[in-house]
Formats: structure tokens, sequence, C-alpha cells
């Protein structure tokens, strides 16, 4: 098959370029080539005369030269900066592409976004880890982390140190009170856990031990009750009855001046 | 326009490093040597990238790579390719630019030193006629595809280089020319 491409007559790519091999060899024979063949198909047309052909433009300036040689010059004169000096600017390959993409994407909005949910992982996880979320959330990570295989602790699964668990109430020797005894005694044998409860339990233990039935026990038998006057020393003197023993009275008409 | 020789500056007098060395230090002769080899492959490539006011562009890149030069260390085919890796960054630098602004000066007070010389309509005209043709089926390229034919066939590179030049991997690149002959072959039937 056969046409015209550019004034010229060609033929068209025929069926060996049809697997890859061929067809990269054929490109390299085309870009080597230095003479179009005289059968030649288009495409081969195409890429000669994109070679030769040159591209309709302003012709260069014969000054160029000159500025860049300045310009160069006035860079060699200047102080190297420190960020370039000694280092050598090679060709950037396409790892230097990708670590760019990546920097590029981190700065962007989502790239923040990104930046937060992993901090915000980080920290969580290391939470959940030291056991130190509210419990409904460290039940939550606990069952999460147990899907991916990540054992962290749930608030169910904390147990109390063995040595409070396992209590053994320390043998008293003989000459100990019967307060001591019951103290202890109700110190071991309730369980910790019922809070204020054991607490009462070893306070009402401890009060029924010594004897004591009421809180204002201690102070009735000091003052004698505050209903029995003989709590109050006899001696007590009302405090009218000085004034009227040194002016003899103000009903008397007696008050003479001392 | 042809493409380059691996070699060009190594087959002349000066090795690639004394141009270089000399470029360094702002030799004239040594960037006159350095645009000689260079800028017309250069300017194919950013032309038929972005159109004739690709010429800032490519005046651009040459200050970039004055600025750079000091710090570039390699050979000539490494300095080929690094020179239009610039090239490429201030393609797609020029393309974000217009999309945000489409007036956007680039560096005006150097450029307008290094403005090009105006040709005359007639010359133009004559060289548009197969240009237009040529650029009509680049166009149908993807973008990637017109890349990796242009640099291969107007920059002469090969496919190692291209994918430094282009950030891909080789096989990419391979994958990516052969899409564009068939494609090519597809629009020239």
């Amino acid at each position: 098959m056969r046409g015209t491409f550019l004034g010229r007559r060609v033929g068209y790519l025929g069926e060996m370029r049809r697997s890859k091999r061929h067809l990269d060899t054929w490109i390299d024979s085309l870009a080597d080539a230095e003479v179009l063949p005289r059968d030649a198909e288009a495409v081969e047309v195409f890429v000669n005369e994109l070679r030769t052909v040159p591209v309709p433009g302003p012709s260069l300036d014969s000054d160029l030269a000159g500025v860049l040689a300045t310009e160069a010059r006035s860079v060699a004169e200047s102080v190297p900066s420190r960020v370039t000096a000694g280092r050598t600017i090679r060709p950037l390959s396409w790892k230097w592409r990708r670590r760019t993409m990546i920097t590029t994407f981190l700065s962007t909005v989502f790239g923040k976004l990104a930046i937060a949910a992993a901090a915000f992982a980080v920290a969580g996880g290391g939470l959940a880890v030291s056991d130190n979320l509210p419990d409904p959330a460290q039940e939550w990570v606990s069952n999460v982390a147990e899907e991916i295989g990540i054992d962290i602790p749930a608030p169910s699964d904390i147990e109390l140190p063995a040595q409070v668990i396992d209590r053994q109430a320390p043998e008293l020797p003989d000459e100990a009170s019967d307060v001591a005894d019951a103290v202890v005694g109700t110190i071991f044998d309730g369980d910790p856990l019922e809070g204020s409860e054991y607490g009462q339990d070893i306070a009402d233990a401890a009060k029924d031990a010594a004897g004591v039935t009421d809180n204002t026990g201690v102070a009735d038998e000091y003052t004698g009750g505050v209903d029995d006057p003989a709590g109050i020393p006899d001696e007590y003197t009302e405090p009218g009855s000085i004034a009227d023993e040194y002016i003899g009275g103000a009903d008397q008409g007696e008050g003479a001046r001392p | 326009m042809k493409p380059r020789g691996d070699c060009e500056l190594l087959q002349r007098d000066e090795p690639f490093q004394s141009v270089l060395d000399a470029a360094c230090s702002g030799a004239d002769w040594a960037w006159e040597r350095l645009i000689e080899v260079i800028d017309a492959t250069l300017r194919g490539y950013v032309r038929r990238q972005v159109g004739v006011d690709g010429d800032d562009l490519v005046n651009e890149t040459w200050l970039h790579v004055a600025r750079g030069i000091h710090g570039f260390s390699g050979g000539e085919s490494e300095f080929r390719s690094w020179v239009f890796m610039i090239a490429r960054h201030r393609i797609i630098d020029e393309r974000r630019r217009r999309r945000r602004k489409p007036a956007d000066a680039v560096d005006e007070t150097i450029l307008d030193r290094i403005a090009p010389v105006a040709r005359s309509a007639e010359d133009a005209a004559i060289e548009n006629l197969g240009n237009e043709e040529l650029q009509a089926v680049l166009d149908q390229l993807s973008p990637a595809q017109r890349e990796v034919v242009l640099l291969r066939f107007i920059a002469g590179f090969g496919i190692t280089e291209i994918a430094e030049i282009v950030g891909r991997k080789p096989g990419a690149v391979q994958a990516l020319q052969r899409r564009a002959f068939r494609r090519l072959k597809g629009i020239l039937r």
C-alpha cells in the first residue's frame, strides 16, 4: 500500500513490525539512519522530516554566548552558597522524581491530613498499649487490635496483683489486745474491692473491740452531759454578781463612785 | 538539523572537559562551542513542544545552565542530558504558568538582551509549508509520546538518556515510543 506524505510517495508499515522486538529494532534503525531509503514508508519519511526540517522561528542571537559567559563569570566570582558548595549536580533520576512527588503530596491538604491521622494513630496506640485510655475506648482499641493480631490489654483483662488477692493475716503475739486482733482479722478477711464498705467494716470492728458504742460517749463522760447542770463547776459565778458587789447594785441608788 | 554524534566536542580540538572548564571561568569561545553543538536541537525540541514562543524558554534554559555549570560534573553526554532536563523543567513550568497567568514574563531584563533576530516573512512562510503538516501529526500524539519522539529524533538521545531526562524507567520510555509509532502509523495511513 502506498500514498503521499509531505509531497513524497511513501509506503506504509508492513507486517514485520507487529512484534515489540521488531518494532524496537526498526525504531532504533530509524534513529541511527543517515539516509532515507528509496522505498521509505510514511513513518520513516515523517521521522526524517522531523529531524531535518528546521522549526521556524527567529535565528539565534550572536550575543547569547557573551551573555552566558558574563553570567558564568559573575557566578564564579560570587561566594558559593553553603548549600551547593562542594556538591555535584547530577542528572536527576526517576528515584529523585518519586521523592519529589512524595514531598509534594505531603505538602498538600491530603498529605497533612494523612500526617495528622498517622500522628493520632501513633498517640492513640501508645495510650492503648500503656492502658491509659478510658475504659470504653480501651475496650474498642483492644478488640480492633485483636482482629489484626496485636495484643493490647482490655479493661476486663486487668488483674489485681497476686499479693493483694492471696493475703495471709499475720500471727499476732499473745499479748496483743483484742482490738488489734479484731482489726487485723477484719482487714485480712474483708475484700478491699468493696471500697468504702471495707473501710467501714474495719472501723466498726475497731469500735466493737474497744467497747465504744456511741460517738458522743466520750464527750458525755467528760462534761457530764449537756443536760446535766452538774457538769458546770460549782464556783462558777454569774457575770452580773461581781458588778453588783462592786457598785452595790443599780437598783439600790447607792451607786457612789469609788 | 541533524542529531548530534555522541562526542562532537571531543572530535574537535579541545576535549569536552577543557571546554567545560573554560565555560565555567566565563570564556566566550567555550560558550560559543556549547551553543553551536546543542542550541539547534534544543531550540527544535522546545519549539516543537511550545511553539515559536519557546525561544524565551531556550534562552532561560541557557541562563540556568550558565548559573549552574559550576556544580556540574560529567561528560558531554551527561551535559546534554542535563541541559535538556533543564529545558524540560522550564517547559513544564511555563505550561503551569500559562494555565495560572496567561501573560507572565520571565526574567525580562536579561532575555531582552539576548532576544533572537527576526526573520523575513517569506522565509518563515516557506519553512512553514512542511512544518504545519509535521506539527499537525505531532499534535495528535499524547504529550508523553510526543516528548519521547522529539527527544529521540530531534535531540538524538538514546532510551536510557531519555529515561533520565523525563524521570521514567527505560522500559516505560520504550513502551511510550512503541505506542507513539503505532499511533503515527495509524495517523499516516
